[in-house]
């Protein structure tokens, strides 16, 4: 009797253990949504494994990566804001110094070209040498991020795993990386449901007429399913850009002056607050600001002057409303919930 | 008699075999190694970091820091083809002797006339994520909030500018493209590259050059592309020509 009782208990054990790890690690794959255009990455010479992934995932939340390993990616990108800064107009990096620019959420990077609020990065894969190098973000050097993870044996295991190299080097660190942020797929909120005709995606009164509204008003520029046109406009916040400039410090053409990424509008709810400098704090500031605050300089986009020469696009309070509920169906609680992107 | 016939024989059998061999050497099978030399100078003196020199523009520079890329080397026949070296990406930095020769390998054997090569780094490599050896992120030749490589490299103090110089010269493509095409041409010499062997080209690399006609005192920082940078590229794409062959 004693052993059944020892064998059940053990058994029991051995199954809660299994259960457990089954738990914790659930695979993770990269496929384009059905209503979501091609994507621009696909991990070509970077295979998306679960190895890959996972060390990704581990570099993203370890703080190794700044100079005095007080700030990781995940000090400002953090999940339960869809990888924004939550309630940060401009985050800290090492030393309490500033940056100036409000931080971006990440998904869908597989889908974009390039990166940053003036597009200065080219490839998804060279993405973490500006926040890595910044001396007010993490303010180390590349070869020093190397060879601190060298030290490391538990990393050099792990990297050898993916990699199958005896040394880490910086071309693994930033694959591991747009492993992790490339598999990011945001495309399960009550919209992107409605759209593909799934459960959960009935619209209500107000977010059926915001959508309407969204498609005539808005999406020019916040455009497919992605909710972004991926170009750089000026959206009328100056009338002059003399302290940041946008697309024009990369390009340096004057026609650029005062231009900035056209965001995706998914996780608005939870992203404030808004705009490349994030003076915003409430989506309704941003519909008075195309309603009524739009301000004219060389650059500002010809789709925001009416025929009229007014400037902005013509809102009624009751119509920026209604895009306000349309934007809270493009929360995905499932991505900001999903345990796979966590810490 | 038997002795005699013995010793032609063998006599004939050695000569054979010798100029069978010597055949052999000359053959264009196979492949071989090309060493590209670069000696570094300020006009005709021997270049080293750290020191004082005079530029064209009659002011002085001392410079800590040296770097740059060369890639896509060809060498090129007497027919104008040319053979293209795969994947050929160097980092040549005055801080370390030994990466001022360049070895390209797995040649064909052939003579060739000259060889071609840019400094800095093409379009497609500056585009395509993240890269490893010469093209390593690690190497301090990238820009990382504007992503491509940093062709070139060159930093210092000089006493017609309080605040030092530091020179980044880059820029990939369209109207900023930096990248210079540099002709080594053997002189009428041929570099004859045979199987197993290894043979040597040795060039100059005038550092002075990339100072001409540029004032040291009105641009103390230059981190991007653009007019000043592909100033500075205009020079760097004079600064390198032939000194011999060794075959």
């Amino acid at each position: 009797m004693l052993r059944l009782i020892v064998v059940c208990a053990l058994f029991s054990v051995g199954l809660v253990s299994c259960y457990k790890d089954v738990e914790i690690e659930q695979p993770i794959s990269f496929s384009k949504p059905a209503n979501f255009p091609e994507p621009h990455y696909n991990f070509q010479n970077n295979e998306l494994t679960q190895q890959g992934f996972l060390l990704g995932r581990k570099l993203f939340y370890d703080p190794i990566l700044s100079k005095d390993s007080s700030i990781s990616c995940g000090s400002c990108h953090q999940q339960f804001v869809a990888f924004a800064h939550s309630g940060h107009r401009l985050s800290h990096g090492i030393n309490n110094q500033f940056g100036i620019r409000n931080t971006p959420g990440i998904f869908n990077m597989a889908w974009n070209k390039n990166f940053m609020w003036d597009g200065g990065v080219n490839h998804i894969e060279v993405m973490p040498t500006a926040p890595i190098t910044n001396p007010v973000e993490m303010g180390e050097t590349m070869l020093n991020v190397v060879a601190k993870l060298n030290k490391s044996n538990e990393y050099k295991t792990q990297f050898k795993e993916v990699f199958g190299k005896d040394v880490i080097d910086d071309q693994q660190l930033l694959k591991s990386l747009a492993q992790f942020m490339g598999a990011m797929v945001s495309s399960d909120t009550k919209y992107d449901k409605y759209v593909r005709g799934e459960s959960g995606g009935k619209l209500n009164e107000d977010e059926t007429a915001g959508l309407k509204l969204f498609q005539q008003k808005c999406a020019s520029c916040h455009s497919t399913d992605l909710f972004t046109d991926y170009s750089f406009r000026n959206n009328g916040l100056n009338q002059n850009f003399s302290g940041d400039n946008g697309r024009a410090h990369i390009t340096q053409l004057a026609e650029d002056e005062g231009k900035f990424r056209v965001p995706s509008l998914r996780n608005v709810e939870v992203t404030a607050p808004f705009m490349h400098d994030g003076r915003f704090w409430r989506l309704e500031e941003v519909m008075k600001h195309y309603a009524n605050g739009v301000q004219k300089s060389p650059t500002l986009d010809p789709l925001l002057i009416q025929p009229t020469d007014k400037l902005g696009i013509p809102l009624t309070d009751k119509e920026q409303q209604q895009i306000v509920a349309f934007l809270k169906t493009l929360t995905d609680h499932e991505f900001l919930d999903d345990k796979r992107f966590s810490e | 008699m038997k002795t005699n016939f013995l010793s032609i024989a063998a006599f004939a059998a050695i000569l054979l075999t010798v100029t069978i061999s010597s055949c052999k050497k000359d053959s264009m099978e196979g492949t071989g190694g090309v060493e590209y030399e670069l000696e570094h100078y300020w006009a005709s003196t021997a270049f080293a970091l750290n020191t004082d020199y005079v530029t064209s523009e009659t002011q002085t520079v001392k410079l800590s820091k040296f770097k740059y890329l060369v890639s896509n080397f060809r060498l090129v026949k007497a027919d104008g083809s040319e053979y293209a070296v795969p994947e050929s990406y160097f980092l040549v930095d005055a801080s370390v002797a030994s990466s001022a020769k360049i070895m390209l390998k797995e040649i064909p054997s052939a003579d060739y006339t000259s060889m071609k090569y840019i400094v800095g780094v093409d379009s497609a490599r500056n585009t395509a994520g993240a890269q490893t050896g010469a093209l390593a992120t690690t190497n301090d030749l990238y820009w990382s909030w504007n992503s491509g490589y940093i062709f070139m490299k060159a930093e210092g103090t000089s006493p017609q500018n309080s605040m030092g110089i530091s020179y980044h010269i880059g820029g990939y493509s369209g109207a900023n493209a930096a990248q210079k095409e540099i002709t080594i041409n053997f002189g009428g010499e041929k570099l004859t590259v045979r199987d197993g062997k290894e043979v040597v080209v040795h060039a100059k690399a005038d550092v002075k050059t990339l100072f001409n006609g540029f004032d040291v005192s009105t641009t103390s920082m230059m981190h991007m592309p653009g007019a000043k940078a592909l100033q500075l590229a205009g020079n760097y794409a004079q600064m390198f020509s032939f000194e011999h062959l060794h075959n």
